[in-house]
């Protein structure tokens, strides 16, 4: 199919060519490595636009003008170049199957290499593997690609990106993030800004030898993320994505209208009965005090019977009643359908000795939740030239405007927050109206507009709800009322010169720079909410950050009979500025306008300046023996600004070897194998991401510092910030990796499998400190874990055909993660629901320990902590247990580290379509379900009650798992415990993509040479353990308020002239 | 040939380039920081770090994320003290009930967020204050200057030992001397870490020393109230001589402070105006003083309790009043007026339709301007002083002095008042009773139930909602849950702690 598609494309492009002077004849024959004779490959003159292809007997003849590179190309083969000379006319060629992924380039730390040469562990994505993906964040894309990356399932908020970690968890208060490198420097960019259709490949490297040139900041690994560059002849590429996008996980199953007032009467009745001091009533005393008290409690009563009489006696619902309204869908106005449009248009090709890429990109995501878009315009020009035959020098630029409204959630600090849509609408009782009604079930209606009310408690003869349901507040209004905007314009230039000298040295000096503006503003209407005791309010945040850097590569490269020997020499800097100024001015004058002129009083006004700055040296030798052995070493020496003098200095290295073990004499008879080499390697490599305690880089940890702006009403003042330590250095990572790739089978089979064993040592740890001394915590060089791991990556052909083809590619990943060493004076810390210890994970949960429900009055039972008073005991069949959670006792309580995870990709090619579709899963592993135990609590009127409240134990069931509802014990009854941990296995059905290329010969008429159309989709289901829940929400197994991923059906052609 | 050479050499040039940068590129410094170094050189700088103790008292607070809306500074700990105790219900569970306050929980949950706030909000400051102690005496300046900054920062220290003390440890004791139960860490020296704790008795020693050190310095200038000068340190020296029941103490200091009359009894007038502008109030000794733009909506003192503060606690939980206590105030007091048992659109305007009115809810506290939750928050006043003095003198049996002590403040709030003919424990009683009337809202029920080794009774407040505290309605005197829980986080990272309490 592609053949033909080429065919017709050249043939287009003979039919306008031109006659060259000085031309000879060339012919010959073309044959595939098996020796037959290979149909339609076009046969190019580089440069230009002539080009032929070979006939059905793999044939061809050709004019061509002397001295002239031709190059021989043909889908699933490696291109084949050979130069014209004077006195020949006749190339017969053989072209090398590139089925075998082994002799892929790709992109690696300051520079490519073939596959072949890599002792580490390096996984690529391809530009053809994005193109199936419809993401608005290229990172998207990476859960389900390799194995080694976990992903979590990020947020739905159009422009955002998932959190990555590569191979475990590496670090405890450094970031845990791998490094990202774009187009060959550090990236401090958003990687939302990025244009994936500019994006040529992903290169991930995993293991120390890989990433060691990146020195200090590799230890959490990288991703190289490399844009396009121009290939052959001229071409064109339109493409337009029209996707729609919907919530992609359902919300919790929740008790409903019909079913409020008798679980709200269970919560009452039972707390009348069991009070936490002091004698209960009689049950018939408790359910007529909970009838008669649960209207002042609940304050609404949107059914047609008295408020006293919406629930019996026996807690169930009064027949007679009936809703006077049906408005309680909070989310069906909250929510709409997403429309995601992109449209892409890109010119490249190359020349005799410039290539050219340029691109124009426009995109707008609109979320699903009002209020959340995101809109982009990408431009970029990477265009390369040779100028002298030793001299080279390349421009890449790009820019990107992006403006994007942001729905607050818990990516926005926003988790427990009125405006967090998730937050209050999962939050609030199934008998509160979104719109205003009277008590009669008339609707509300504003008297100047006519349109009905919302209702916050403002209209007349309005009451305010209970304070679990969010009193006088209204995400879906306040939504409406509070713009909140975020621009970004991302300017970034690299340039390179290379320069060749004495034969085999060439010198690269290249200069990178990456400027960001960006701006975020928020406003508080003067109505409701947050701004309403302000008279309304408005924000700004505006930053720069400027990040340069500067290289120079000297590199060398020689062969001498089968000694093949490469070397890089190189020096770096690079320097981080991010300066930040926010201001905030109250008291609105004229409602609509948002810039600070419409408001009264200053308010808050901040800003600061960072710095980072780095400072390295580094060297890498490669060498191989007939490619057969190879051997590898590299060192990096780094000094980083955020050290002491001192200790700023620290040396980072790997070494690495292979064996191509097929091609040794002994395996030539073994003909089902194609390739099979083994590698292994080892490396120190670093991490100086220091975090501070809101998750922001700290540079200064080393220093012992004031807070300024602790001004005490007109007195400046200041305020200590964190205990300095001068000793402080980086944390180290030591990767040993062994692995074998192999590919069996004429490329049938091909394939990877990896063991590593990453350790890292001297964790920078915010130890906490005394909570009587001065400082909160200190920053040491204290902590030491591992993660030892497994990776499996298995492509095959299951099918291979003429017509049809199936593919199928699977990994596997599966690590254990183990703290060794804890600071002396701290040996155990616990944090939330983690507890960390040595010979525990990271990840493991802490936690009391539920044992159930006592069958007699519903409590909640606990295991007692050791020591426990008698008196505190309560003894149930005989065995002890606590109904008081602070006796409960605590205890390790499994981890949020799966067993194992992994993805299937599934390609079938059938004639012209092609399907193909990404499963990714995961096995073991607990979530901390807070949610549901949101859901749960009864700690306040108003709340909304996860479905499993019916189920609850009452005094007619009393065989429930569930303990009672009591809306006076909650804290006792709903504490944090193992109660809420729930399996966090899943299977989530990330994408599917379903294309057709158009047939050539319809194509031709119009002068178009490729068109495809497809259909995919994105995050199409996920089967958990609990409906609502998404077990992959964050690495540490918790989940919040969060902004749920998005399910995206998308249309797109593509178009190619 | 020749450009070859040129080529070699200008590449060799370039080459030497990898020399590398200047010896400082890699010294960064923050720009929103400033090194301590440079913080004691002199006392005007060395003022600066006296004044960010007295915003971090006031500011919502930074040790915790959790809730930090509710927990506004040092302010935020006397809110839910007085929530501890009975006179200030509100009507469901909301505000500080559902983080454990008003519930009891919170403060018996040795992980929970509400003791290790209380906990490490005073050690916080305690940190800075021992910095400035430290260093203060070596920074350039007049020494009279090096002796204010002194005198405020022990007097602070005092401030927060008092509290740690009141709230960690069993109640002092005047009459089982030394008091060696378990206190808290004393650490006096920027110095010192993980300290393990320390007897009431010593606590209290530390106390008396930091004040009677800070009176010796006698530095009454300040620039204004929110500074603490030598009349905190006399007022702090009474409540902590009340505390232990060391009556001439109490007598002393307090009468000190009433008789060189700095801070007069407020007029009626400005009785009535909020209880928000320090400046005004003729009877406050020491407030938080924030300016216009270090308000906060909804982590500020006043949008948890002013009554007109537009924040959803106080919209639909107005703060109210023990109707049985409010129902003692005789109806010529200007107090009388802080509550409205009936309240109705008329009787009681409020900002919008949004809030809620409800019986006994309080206008005691308003906000100081409209458009914010702003407001100074009173640490101490002098009428306290005339409560103090009135009560060590009916404890010491000094009975007509004791009645003219009420008298000097009963009759500034009420025309028409008299001088109580009341003896003994009803005198005593009166006096409390006024007490609570006087200082409600700003922090002193809990500790003062604790100090009188009385219990908490809530089935006698007609009002009290027993679902907005989760029915915690009594706690026996003498209760080992009068004593807050050391937070675990301390138990775990000092070494040298010492026990839990019970």
């Amino acid at each position: 199919m592609k053949q033909t598609l080429l065919s017709f494309f050249v043939g287009s492009m003979i039919l306008t060519s031109v006659a060259f002077a000085q031309e000879k004849k060339v012919s010959g024959r073309v044959t595939g490595a098996d020796g037959k004779p290979l149909v339609g490959v076009t046969i190019a003159v580089q440069g230009s636009n002539q080009a032929t292809q070979t006939d059905a007997n793999g044939n061809y003849s050709f004019s061509v003008p002397t001295g002239k590179v031709i190059v021989f190309r043909s889908v699933g083969f490696s291109d084949k170049t050979l130069i014209v000379k004077e006195g020949q006319s006749s190339f017969n060629v053989t072209l090398d199957n590139s089925d075998n992924a082994l002799d892929e380039v790709v992109v690696v730390a300051y520079g490519t290499a073939k596959k072949t040469e890599i002792t580490g562990s390096v996984a690529t994505i391809g530009s053809k593997d994005l193109e199936k993906r419809t993401v608005t964040n290229i990172t998207n894309a990476l859960a389900g690609s390799a194995p080694g990356i976990s992903v979590n399932a990020g947020n739905g908020q159009p422009g955002t990106g998932p959190a990555i970690r590569l191979r475990g968890f590496g670090s405890m208060s450094a970031s845990s993030a791998p490094l990202y490198v774009v187009d060959g420097s550090v990236f401090d960019g958003n990687i939302g800004d990025i244009n994936s259709s500019d994006v040529e490949s992903i290169s991930i490297l995993k293991d120390a030898t890989s990433a060691a040139l990146y020195g200090s900041r590799a230890g959490n690994g990288v991703i190289i993320i490399t844009t396009k560059k121009g290939k052959g002849a001229p071409k064109l590429n339109a493409g337009f994505t029209q996707g729609i996008s919907n919530r992609g996980i359902p919300e919790y199953d929740r008790v409903g209208t019909m079913d409020y007032y008798p679980t709200v009467f269970q919560a009452l009745k039972n707390s009348y009965m069991f009070p936490t001091t002091g004698k209960g009533l009689l049950e018939s005393d408790a359910a007529l005090k909970a009838k008669n008290t649960i209207f002042s409690t609940l304050m609404y009563n949107p059914f047609n019977v008295d408020n006293n009489e919406v629930v019996g006696l026996d807690g169930k619902m009064n027949p007679d009643a009936s809703l006077k309204y049906d408005d309680f869908d909070w989310y069906d106005k909250m929510l709409r359908t997403g429309k995601r449009s992109d449209a892409n248009l890109s010119v490249s090709g190359s020349a005799e000795k410039t290539d050219y890429y340029v691109s124009l990109g426009y995109l707008k995501d609109e979320g699903y939740v009002i209020g959340s878009d995101f809109e982009r315009f990408n431009g970029r020009v990477n265009l390369n030239t040779t100028v002298k035959s030793w001299l080279k020098t390349g421009v890449n630029l790009s820019a990107s405007s992006s403006t994007g409204s942001v729905a607050s959630d818990a990516s926005t600090n926003s988790a427990n927050s009125f405006i967090n849509p998730f937050n209050f609408i999962r939050g609030i009782g199934s008998i509160y109206p979104v719109h205003a009604w009277d008590a009669t079930g008339k609707a509300v209606l504003d008297p100047i507009t006519g349109i009905q009310m919302y209702d916050y408690g403002m209209h007349a003869g309005s009451v305010n709800r209970p304070s679990g349901a969010s009193p006088g507040r209204h995400v879906i209004y306040e939504t409406m009322l509070n713009p909140r905007v975020n621009k970004r314009n991302l300017i970034g230039g690299r340039a390179f010169a290379e320069i060749k000298f004495l034969k085999d040295f060439t010198f690269t000096p290249t200069f990178s720079i990456d400027i960001r503006n960006g701006s975020n503003s928020i406003y508080y209407n003067n109505l409701i909410g947050d701004g309403a005791t302000l008279n309304g309010s408005g924000y700004e945040q505006n930053s720069t950050t400027k990040s340069y850097t500067f290289n120079q590569i000297l590199s060398y490269r020689k062969s001498i009979n089968q000694h093949n020997i490469s070397a890089i020499l190189g020096h770096e800097n690079y320097d981080y500025n991010y300066h930040v100024s926010s201001a905030e001015k109250r008291g609105v004058v004229s409602t609509g306008i948002y810039e600070f002129n419409n408001f009264v009083t200053p308010f808050s006004i901040a800003g600061y300046t960072n710095e980072n700055k780095i400072e390295s040296y580094f060297s890498k030798v490669s060498y191989n023996f007939d490619e057969k052995y190879y051997l590898d070493g590299s060192i990096r020496r780094d000094g980083s600004s955020i050290f002491k003098k001192e200790n700023r200095w620290g040396t980072f290295f790997s070494l690495g070897g292979a064996w191509a073990l097929s091609k040794e004499n002994f395996m030539k008879d073994v003909s089902w194998v194609d390739d099979l080499r083994l590698k292994a390697s080892f490396g120190q490599v670093g991490n100086n991401n220091i975090l501070d305690e809101n998750g922001d880089p700290n540079y200064y940890a080393y220093q012992a510092l004031y807070q300024l702006g602790s001004n005490n009403g007109a007195f400046p003042g200041v305020i200590i910030y964190s205990a300095p330590n001068p000793d402080i250095t980086w944390e180290t990572s030591n990767t040993f990796n062994i692995g074998t790739n192999f590919s069996f089978f004429k490329g049938r089979l091909t394939g990877e499998l990896e063991f590593y064993k990453r350790g890292s040592d001297k964790l920078l740890m915010s130890v906490p400190l005394p909570v009587s001394d001065a400082f909160e915590s200190q920053i040491r060089n204290v902590g030491a874990m591992y993660n030892t791991g497994v990776e499996l990556t298995l492509a095959g052909d299951i099918i291979r055909k003429e017509d049809f083809s199936w593919n199928l590619s699977a990994n596997f990943t599966a690590f254990k993660n183990r703290i060794t060493k804890m600071p002396d004076e701290n040996k155990v810390v616990t944090t939330g629901t983690k507890r960390r210890e040595v010979g525990k994970d990271y990840y493991s949960f802490w936690l009391r320990q539920y044992a159930g429900v006592d069958a007699s009055d519903g409590a909640a039972l606990y295991i007692p902590a050791e020591g426990t008073a008698a008196a505190n005991i309560r003894t149930v069949n005989g065995k002890d247990y606590v109904v008081n959670q602070n006796f409960a006792k605590f205890d390790y309580s499994g981890s949020a580290i799966p067993d194992f995870m992994g993805a299937f990709t599934n390609t079938f090619n059938y004639k012209d379509f092609s399907l193909s579709f990404l499963i990714t899963y995961q096995l073991g592993g607990k979530v901390y379900d807070s949610n549901y135990a949101g859901l749960m609590g009864t700690s306040s009127f108003g709340k909304a009650y996860h479905a499993d409240a019916l189920n609850a134990w009452t005094t007619e069931n009393t065989t429930s798992n569930i303990p009672r509802l009591d809306a006076s014990n909650s804290a006792n009854i709903n504490a944090a415990s193992t109660r809420w941990l729930i399996d966090a296995s899943y299977i989530s059905f990330r994408n599917v993509n379903f294309s057709y290329s158009l047939p050539k010969n319809l194509l031709s008429k119009i002068d178009v040479s490729s068109a495809r159309v497809f259909f995919a989709g994105e995050n199409l289901g996920l089967i958990s353990k609990r409906t609502g829940m998404n077990p992959s929400e964050a690495f540490d197994g918790t989940n919040s308020s969060t902004y749920l991923p998005n399910r995206m059906f998308s249309l797109g052609i593509n178009l190619s002239l | 040939m020749k450009m070859k050479k040129t080529l070699i050499l200008s590449t060799l040039a370039s080459v030497l380039l990898f020399s590398g940068c200047k010896k400082d590129y890699l010294e960064t410094a923050p720009t929103d920081k400033v090194g301590q170094e440079n913080i004691f050189t002199s006392t005007a700088n060395a003022n600066t770090a006296i004044n960010g103790v007295y915003r971090f008292m006031f500011e919502r607070t930074t040790v915790t994320t959790s809730n930090a809306q509710n927990k506004p500074g040092v302010g935020g700990i006397l809110l839910a003290l007085d929530f501890m105790g009975e006179d200030l219900g509100i009507s469901a569970a909301n505000w500080f009930t559902s983080t454990g306050e008003g519930n009891w929980i919170g403060h018996r949950t040795d992980n929970g967020v509400y003791t290790y706030y209380v906990y490490r909000t005073f050690y916080k400051i305690i940190g800075n204050l021992n910095f400035i102690i430290d260093n203060i005496d070596n920074v350039t300046g007049t020494p009279a200057e090096i002796a204010r900054i002194k005198s405020e920062a022990l007097t602070t220290r005092a401030y927060c030992y008092s509290y740690l003390v009141q709230l960690y440890g069993k109640r002092y004791d005047a009459s089982a001397k030394p008091n060696s139960q378990l206190g808290v860490p004393l650490l006096l020296s920027s110095n010192e870490s993980a300290k393990p704790r320390e007897s009431v008795e010593v606590i209290y020693q530390a106390i008396i020393k930091d004040l009677e050190d800070a009176i010796a310095l006698n530095t009454a200038t300040r620039s204004n109230k929110s500074q603490a000068n030598v009349d905190v340190a006399l007022g702090l020296r009474a409540r902590v001589a009340l505390t232990m029941q060391d009556y001439p103490n109490a007598i002393l200091y307090a009468k000190k402070v009433i008789d060189e009359n700095k801070y007069p009894l407020m007029n009626q007038e400005v009785y009535v105006k909020g209880f928000n502008d320090a400046s005004a109030m003729s009877e406050v000794m020491w407030a938080a003083m924030p300016s216009a733009d270090q308000g906060d909506a909804f982590g500020s003192w006043f949008a948890q309790i002013a009554y007109n503060a537009n924040t959803s606690y106080m919209r639909a939980n107005p703060k109210r009043i023990n109707s049985v206590l409010y129902d003692q105030i005789s109806a010529t007091d200007v107090r009388k007026k802080m509550w409205e048992p009936k309240p109705t659109a008329a009787n009681f305007p409020l900002p919008t339709t949004a809030f809620a009115r409800q019986d006994y809810m309080s206008r005691k506290f308003s906000i100081k301007a409209d458009g914010g939750t702003l407001g100074d928050v009173t640490y101490i006043r002098s009428s306290e002083m005339h409560l103090i003095l009135a009560e060590a003198y009916a404890k010491s049996n000094q009975t007509s002095l004791a009645q003219q002590a009420l008298f000097k403040l009963v009759q500034s709030r009420d025309a028409s008042a008299t001088v109580t003919t009341k003896t003994g424990a009803d005198l005593i009683n009166e006096i409390l009773t006024n007490r609570r009337v006087e200082l409600w809202g700003e922090g002193f029920r809990f500790v003062d139930l604790k100090r009188l080794n009385q219990s908490l009774n809530r089935t006698a407040v007609p009002n009290y909602v027993s679902a907005s505290v989760g029915n915690l309605m009594d706690v026996p005197a003498g209760d080992p849950r009068w004593e807050f829980l050391i937070p675990r986080s301390e138990m775990e990272s000092n070494p040298n702690i010492g026990s839990q309490n019970p």
